[in-house]
């Protein structure tokens, strides 16, 4: 009872986030909210007991994308007037598709409300755990550890690959500049001897950022 | 699961780590030898080079010698027939195009380590991708391919076209990536629904055919957005708008790469995942792809005419040229799975001969852009205009070149497919194709029939590139006198792929006995 | 359902004890640290705040009156209370250029995270409430005996058996990993405060600030799992539960892990020497340069508390937690020789232990930030990427070629 109170609660967050990224003007404003979404997304995973995948959410969407989000608002300095261009994408698009959404999920929660099977094939067994019994451990590290380095793992070593391509494409494409800034900011280091911090800062750190 | 258990067979995986290794030995190089660029970019172009012909031998050699689909890594990883010709195809691509890339890295004074790496990266992601049996590897090939190819195609990032390029492969391969994905996960929550969830390609074919007829909403949903990711890699119309951009902004040797490796592999998963096994009737995609088909060819040849730039009509080109080949697709039948794979190798062929040229011509701040540059050039340098005059005719589809057989063997297969309308497709494409003429003969007319109006721009010709322009002119001529022996080995190829959805039939049973026996609720259908 | 009274009851009491524990220590780790800076610079230090208390002196004209002349100064620790009523009373100065909503946010962001962090932090042994009486020294007080009969029924499963209790707020299989994703999300406070302050300082401190917890992540989260692979498990509780010997205390096991992942602490605490953040001789007070009174407070109390907090999580890793050496559920174990004691013995002294354990490791970082002159920003990003991250994965393959070795045996 007081889980499923939790549960609701997390998800009405979520969605507020959700409908808050949407409304707010500002850009720091909106990407707070989506922040707040996946937050209580991840308390509402937990609550289902997939503890890793609240986790993988957290590290990965809050800890890592978002702020990433959040370092290109800051450095593009983006003020609120930024966000109107995209009203009419909003309206044209954007209440069609939440429109034809909503349908489907009313369509469903009427049948599974009345006790009928909506027609045969559309999404019939969604909203049916019975259905989908799981394997002993499903989700915990050790299940998922397992799977990652017994049957996926050439996957899992193959994804090495897209991360050493795009460590190689970034600096590809900003490293003459930044190299020369650092052999110049290391010039001036090593030639004083002094600490001048700010002539070395941004360039090559920014670079290994966003190669990580 | 222990690893014992998971099948290493690191012999069927030698043609994608030779690839790998060298890329991580290019750069390597860059830190480690200390050399004047222009020698690294020797040795870096040859050890690419190199490496991609090993792996291409190896493929076509010891990987070919055994017929029959091997499967390794967990069933994830499987090697076929299908396979080996993709992957000889994308090798030679590379191996081509990384012998034309050091022109171009030495014209715009760039060093090359990145250059080449990213170029050998997307290679491997790209028979990652073909070699794929299962939805994650492919699309973590379709990835590894792609990423690279985005950084690639903005390499020369002074330019303003050149980052145009790139950013538009990058934000609409990404939109594509991720219909891909959502495919993906649409099909996986279906084989769930089919009572084994799954992401292995024969599961999710079994399951659709399992349920065929009557297809539930959610597999044909799935199969739409997997195919729309794959067909954008081909650029088949309404998938296109990058095309022409980011052919153009890229440089030459990528946009040749491009244009070649890329379609090949988006060939291999599309037939890996929908040819030959009715999965495409069964998912109701058989009337878009009609539709996509009749599109692609219309657009890409009417847009073509109307080119003024070499690089651009040569994109429009490549689109009208994935027109083709999808028609291959459509017929479904062993002749057409066989014309898509010997389509695929002539195309390769002759495009690279194509852009060979183009590069030969080129220098810094005088690319060949407009027609009007190729003005007299049988004068000034008559054997790459010979080249270039016999690429644009096999292009256009000229006996006994590669272009026409290749045309010939795909417009008899849908002429003698069974699907309604083939034969108007197949009236449309060769209608097409005489359209074709006129932009193909017209870059042939100029360079031949016309009188210099720029003096002859002194440079020194790159020796990788003259190989790799012979290479690709010879074997466009080499194919088309004998076509046979090599419509044959695709044949064979392609019946790796009717053998092993022939497979699928058989394991359906059982892993519906499996499933009901396993599951605690028998599967709904 | 009904509820599990037992259970609601422990987690409160591990709550009040956690966030006790936590705050209490934050306070007095401020004086630690003017304190230990008084040490370390020969001073006297930390010695001005006092209560007056009364003594009785004659008066002139005879008689007795009561001066407050004796300072009762308790070496110091009543700073940690005048810091506080001096944080909580000042004025709370928003600045009018900021952005307000965000600028309000940030302050809780990085104290929510670091208290969130100590919940899978086990600080004691398992207890079994029913037997917490037992022993031969309190079996015999007969006064006892209502309540060991209500702790045996209350926490009773029902079938007569006792129930055991961990002494951690969480008790979760992904253990390190939810620390990990917690303090990944205090990002944001520095982030979000340099930013919504709208000022030069402030703005350049908290790009700073998390391009700097960013970098040491990567090592932070790199340097301990050569102990998971050791351990086969991230679950904080089994760990420790593994470290019962003293010779798979993570100290011994990887020593040089130790100071890596204490560094890469150190450096997501934006303490010195990895101050870059705050950098007073440069920025001011970095990110939080705007903020003032308690909101001021909170970022000061959050890093102290970090300190506590990276403090158990290296206890639990590195220290086996909250054993004690030679000391088993039933006693201390020599070799052939037991020493029988109590169960309420063994769980006070687990977490004497535990406190003593993490009080030390306080003591040492603080000793580590009055010793240590600060990097430059370029060092401290090629500390992070070109040193430490080098070497934790050299130790990650070491240690898993070793793993390899042992399991093949």
């Amino acid at each position: 009872m007081t889980s499923s109170a939790f549960m609701y609660l997390f998800l009405a967050a979520a969605v507020a986030g959700g409908v808050g990224m949407l409304a707010l003007r500002h850009p720091i404003h909106a990407a707070v909210s989506l922040l707040g979404t996946m937050l209580c997304l991840a308390a509402a995973y937990a609550m289902l007991g997939a503890h890793l995948m609240a986790v993988f959410q957290v590290i990965i969407y809050a800890g890592a994308i978002m702020v990433l989000v959040v370092y290109i608002i800051m450095l593009l300095d983006l003020g609120s007037d930024d966000a109107r261009a995209f009203r009419s994408v909003k309206v044209f698009v954007g209440i069609p598709a939440a429109t034809v959404l909503v349908s489907v999920l009313a369509r469903l929660a009427w049948h599974r409300a009345a006790g009928t099977e909506p027609r045969p094939g559309l999404l019939s067994s969604i909203g049916d755990p019975a259905a989908a019994a799981l394997p002993e451990g499903f989700g915990t590290v050790a299940s998922i550890g397992r799977d990652l380095l017994g049957r996926y793992v050439v996957p899992f070593e193959v994804t090495s690959v897209l991360l050493l391509a795009g460590i190689v494409g970034a600096v590809y494409l900003t490293g003459r500049d930044s190299a020369g800034l650092k052999a110049q900011g290391n010039a001036v280091g090593e030639g004083k001897g002094t600490g001048d911090g700010g002539q070395a800062e941004g360039a090559p750190a920014g670079g290994e950022e966003f190669a990580a | 699961m222990t690893p014992n258990d998971l099948d290493l067979r690191w012999g069927l995986m030698v043609p994608e780590l030779l690839v790998l290794l060298a890329g991580v030995l290019v750069l390597l190089v860059d830190t480690t030898v200390k050399a004047p660029d222009q020698d690294r970019r020797g040795i870096q172009t040859g050890i690419s080079t190199l490496a991609c012909l090993a792996a291409a031998g190896y493929t076509a050699v010891v990987l070919g010698s055994t017929s029959g689909t091997r499967t390794g890594f967990g069933e994830l990883f499987v090697v076929d027939g299908l396979a080996v010709w993709f992957k000889s195809v994308v090798l030679l691509s590379a191996a081509l195009a990384s012998l034309m890339s050091e022109r171009w890295l030495r014209n715009h004074r760039l060093t090359s380590g990145g250059f080449i790496a990213l170029l050998l990266f997307s290679t491997a992601g790209m028979l990652y991708m073909v070699s794929a049996a299962d939805l994650v590897m492919l699309f973590l090939g379709l990835e590894i391919m792609s990423i690279p190819l985005y950084v690639l195609a903005a390499s020369e990032r002074r330019n303003a076209r050149a980052v145009e390029a790139g950013l538009k492969y990058l934000v609409l391969g990404s939109l594509a990536t991720g219909f891909l994905l959502f495919g993906i996960s649409l099909l996986y929550g279906f084989t769930g629904l089919m009572g084994q969830p799954s992401t292995c390609i024969a599961d999710v074919v079994a399951a659709v055919l399992r349920s065929a007829p009557d297809v539930p909403a959610l597999a044909v949903g799935g199969g739409i957005l997997l195919f729309v990711g794959m067909v954008f890699k081909v650029g088949a119309v309404p998938f296109h708008m990058w095309t022409p951009d980011v052919y153009e902004g890229s440089p030459m040797s990528i946009t040749a790469f491009m244009s070649v490796a890329v379609k090949a592999t988006a060939f291999a998963a599309i037939l890996r995942v929908f040819g030959g096994s009715g999965v495409l009737e069964a998912l109701r995609l058989h009337d878009l792809l009609f539709a996509l088909c009749a599109l692609t060819m219309v657009v890409g040849n009417v847009a073509a005419l109307a080119q003024s730039s070499v690089k651009r009509m040569l994109a429009w080109s490549s689109v009208a040229h994935a027109g083709y080949i999808l028609l291959g697709v459509l017929a479904g039948t062993q002749d057409g799975l066989a014309a898509v794979l010997f389509y695929s190798l002539g195309y390769a062929a002759m495009n690279i001969a194509a852009f060979g040229v183009l590069v030969h011509l080129s220098e810094k701040g005088h690319e060949v852009e407009r027609l009007d540059q190729l003005r007299g050039i049988a004068t000034r340098v008559p054997l790459q205009a010979a080249i270039l005059a016999v690429s644009m005719l096999s292009l256009m589809g000229m006996p006994p070149l590669v272009g026409f057989w290749g045309k010939l063997y795909i417009f008899r297969a849908v002429v003698f497919a069974d699907f309604p309308g083939h034969i108007a497709i197949a009236v449309l494409g060769v209608l097409m194709s005489a359209v074709s003429a006129y932009y193909y003969l017209r870059v042939v007319v100029v360079s031949y029939m016309s009188d210099a109006t720029a003096p002859a721009p002194a440079h020194r010709p790159s020796f990788g590139n003259g190989l790799a322009t012979a290479t690709a002119a010879a074997l466009t001529v080499l194919i088309g006198l004998a076509p046979g022996a090599f419509l044959a080995l695709a044949r064979d190829s392609a019946e790796s792929l009717r053998a092993s959805s022939a497979a699928v039939a058989p394991a359906v049973d059982a892993s519906t006995a499996t499933a009901v026996a396993v599951s605690p609720q028998p599967p709904r259908r | 359902m009904t509820l599990d009274w037992a259970f609601l009851l422990i987690t409160a009491v591990n709550l009040v004890a956690v966030i006790g524990l936590l705050l209490n220590l934050g306070g007095v780790l401020t004086w630690v640290e003017r304190k230990q800076a008084a040490v370390m610079a020969n001073r006297i230090g930390a010695n001005r705040c006092y209560i007056p208390v009364p003594v009785p002196a004659k008066a002139p004209g005879g008689g007795w009156k009561v001066r407050w002349s004796k300072r009762f100064t308790l070496v110091g620790l009543f700073h940690a209370i005048a810091d506080g009523m001096k944080m909580l009373t000042k004025e709370d100065y928003t600045p009018p250029f900021v952005n307000r909503f965000i600028y309000n946010l940030a302050p809780f962001i990085a104290f929510v995270t670091v208290f969130a962090t100590f919940a899978v932090i086990p600080f004691g042994g398992p207890v079994e409430p029913a037997r917490l009486l037992d022993g031969p020294l309190l079996s015999g007080i007969g006064a006892l005996d209502g309540a060991r009969a209500w702790l045996a029924g209350f926490f009773g499963d029902g079938s007569g058996a006792a129930r055991t209790f961990r002494l951690q707020l969480a008790d979760l299989d992904i253990g390190v990993l939810y620390v990990f994703a917690v303090s990944g999300t205090g990002v944001f406070a520095a982030a979000l405060a340099g930013w919504s302050s709208n000022n030069k300082f402030s703005l350049l401190g908290g790009l700073r600030a998390s391009a700097q917890m960013i970098s040491y992540e990567v090592a932070l989260g790199l340097s301990v799992i050569g102990l998971f692979l050791i351990h086969g498990t991230v679950d904080l509780g089994r760990i420790v539960d593994q470290q019962q010997s003293l010779w798979m205390w993570g100290i011994v096991l990887q020593p040089h892990m130790f100071f890596l992942f204490l560094a890469a602490n150190i450096a997501e605490n934006k303490r010195i020497p990895f101050d870059m953040p705050e950098g007073e001789s440069e920025l001011v007070a970095g990110y939080f340069t705007e903020y003032s009174a308690m909101k001021m407070g909170m970022f000061m109390m959050s890093e102290f508390v970090a300190i506590a907090v990276i403090a158990g999580l290296v206890t639990t890793l590195f220290f086996g937690g909250y054993h004690v050496p030679f000391l088993y559920d039933d006693g201390f174990h020599f070799g052939e020789s037991v020493v029988p004691l109590s169960h309420l013995t063994v769980v006070v002294l687990r977490l004497a232990s535990f406190t003593l354990k993490v009080l030390v490791l306080c003591w040492f970082q603080i000793l580590i930030r009055w010793t240590l002159p600060k990097f430059r920003y370029d060092q401290v990003m090629r500390l992070g990427w070109k040193m430490l991250l080098p070497i934790s994965l050299a130790n990650l393959v070491l240690t898993a070629g070793i793993a390899q070795i042992v399991n093949a045996r």
